[in-house]
């Protein structure tokens, strides 16, 4: 009797933490377990995401119940808050304790903060084969100590590994500089980690090229495996319903500072004083402020001195509830850092929910092609407030033009973007062949 | 119930603004708040990140750890939470651990107010 391909998945965001990556993490593994393998996954402690990037206790409830979970600890002094554990060092000189402290972390794998994880990842991955024999390791970064780890069984045991790159790790997404030279111990890494991968996914056209460029003897393995929104998540959210009053405007999504707030705000104040548009009109913000689970300060002050021009700030919204921030809102923003190889993963569930869309980013960024289909967005030309007021004005103009062909094709789209019809193509070739 | 609090600011480049704005978001969260100010007589802007500025901060943080009085450290004794408004702040706020074994002493308001909801 033939059993099920067993898969290893690697990652170090996973339920019940709230970062970004952790909703493709989510839809991988279920997806792979749906296909019928096994899955086990190998990621840090809930305590891990509670004390940093903040917890959604709702995620993890949408683990394949089928999908084993292993969770190891994992330590981040440079993130710590509570000042008694600080060392006479730390206190004394802080620089000189961050560079040690770098030092340490980097001592077995190049990568800050997260280097010292290897080892304990590797072991429990080694635990996993040993008691299960893995067919196939899957590995999601950043961090890319995942990808190490998953190297590391190679090696150890001939397990063949996909890279998952969720982000780049020598190209900087927004300058689109590399942040590394070509000899550094990083790109010796990366080179190392690429040619012996089974496959690389992307999460768009411009990483995967730049990738295949700069890694040709690898390029034929490399594979865009887009982002999407997940069905199970996100119930059908329904058609706005007519108001009195302005519009209602809405942005979900974490404000990190590469988010154009300031323009974002400026031109919204320009749009509501001039009247371009209704009066009343609101703009709420919803998410995350900054990366991690506490909030940054100076994000805050810029939200609360908005306040008087009808912005508000809501605080992160649990996955739970995002169908009924969506329902609560006629025009959607999408506000987003600069950079050809930006991509975001809230523009697919912008999508589904059949809302006319404001982008607010710049127009070379990865998501213009993901929006390029779709009937009711307003562009910028450039991240400035004039432009910003002009399209949100141009948003505004959108909501009633809501025909049936526009539903129409707004329907094929947001089937074409599900995230599992991304996955699917990958999670059959990656299958074992019965005669392997 | 409230939470007694003392609010440790260093930095030289701390507007009272910005103090008065922590406090507010401090009070808010259910702090009874004290503000324990030791930024030097002359302020200044943060200016780029640079080492000169490394140095100066490390050597502004030792300063203002030294400006602890008395005073200070009686309303140290009998708080519950310490907090360290800046990096500057860090080593005075630290120096508290010797005059209240009790209090959580932590770094940035944004810890304060999730140390403060979790309360």
């Amino acid at each position: 009797m033939t059993r099920p391909p067993h898969l290893l998945y690697l990652a170090w965001g996973f339920p019940p933490s709230r970062a970004g990556g952790v909703y493709r993490a989510l839809a991988t593994v279920n997806a792979f377990a749906d296909a019928g393998w096994d899955v086990t996954v190998v990621t840090a402690s809930r305590e891990t995401f509670e004390r940093y990037t903040g917890a959604d206790a709702s995620l993890e409830e949408r683990v394949d119940p089928r999908v084993v979970v292993r969770r190891i600890g994992f330590d981040w002094p440079a993130q710590d808050t509570d000042i008694r554990r600080y060392s006479p060092l730390r206190v004394a000189l802080p620089p000189v304790w961050a560079r040690l402290r770098r030092l340490k972390d980097e001592r077995t794998f190049p990568e800050p903060s997260y280097g010292p994880w290897r080892a304990p990842l590797a072991a429990a991955a080694r635990a996993v084969h040993d008691d299960k024999p893995v067919d196939l390791t899957l590995a999601t970064a950043n961090p890319h100590v995942t990808f190490a780890a998953a190297h590391d069984l190679w090696r150890a045991a001939g397990v063949p590994y996909v890279m998952d790159y969720r982000d780049a790790w020598t190209l900087d997404v927004f300058s689109g500089r590399t942040t590394t030279s070509a000899r550094s111990r990083v790109s010796r890494w990366q080179a190392r980690l690429l040619a012996d991968a089974r496959e690389v996914w992307f999460v768009n056209r411009p990483l995967r090229d730049w990738h295949a460029r700069h890694f040709p003897a690898v390029a034929d393995r490399m594979v865009v495996v887009e982002n999407g929104w997940d069905p199970a998540l996100l119930p059908p959210v329904p058609p706005a319903v007519p108001h009195d009053g302005g519009l209602r405007f809405a942005y979900l999504g974490t404000v990190t500072p590469k988010v154009p707030l300031g323009e974002l705000l400026a031109g919204w104040r320009a749009a509501m004083a001039d009247g371009r548009l209704p009066a009343g009109s609101t703009l709420t913000l919803g998410g995350h402020l900054g990366y991690f689970a506490v909030p940054q300060g100076p994000l805050a002050e810029v939200l609360a001195d908005a306040a008087t021009d009808g912005v508000r700030y809501v605080g992160p919204v649990a996955k739970a509830q995002v169908a009924d921030f969506y329902a609560n809102a006629d025009v959607l923003v999408l506000a987003l850092g600069t950079g050809r190889y930006v991509t975001s993963g809230k523009v697919y569930e912008y999508v589904a929910t059949k809302r006319p869309i404001v982008a607010v980013h710049d127009p070379a960024n990865a998501t213009t092609d993901v929006l390029a289909d779709h009937p009711l967005v307003a562009r910028i030309d450039a991240v400035t407030a004039d432009e910003v007021a002009r399209a949100l004005a141009e948003g505004a103009a959108l909501v009633d033009r809501q025909d049936e062909q526009t539903r129409a094709t707004l329907d094929a789209l947001a089937d074409r973007l599900r995230r599992d019809r991304q996955l699917a193509p990958r999670v059959a070739a990656l299958r074992p062949r019965e005669d392997a | 119930m409230s939470t007694a609090t003392v609010l440790v600011v260093a930095a030289r480049h701390a507007s009272d603004d910005a103090i008065e704005a922590h406090a507010d978001a401090l009070r808010a969260a259910g702090a009874e708040l004290t503000v324990v100010d030791l930024r030097p007589a002359r302020l200044a802007e943060r200016g780029a990140r640079s080492a000169l500025r490394a140095v100066r901060e490390t050597a502004d943080s030792w300063a203002a750890a030294r400006r602890l009085t008395a005073d200070h450290r009686q309303l140290v004794a009998h708080a519950d939470l310490v907090v360290a408004a800046d990096r500057t702040a860090v080593a005075a706020v630290w120096r508290c651990r010797r005059w209240n074994p009790r209090a959580e002493l932590v770094n940035g308001v944004p810890a304060a107010l999730q140390a403060l909801g979790a309360r």
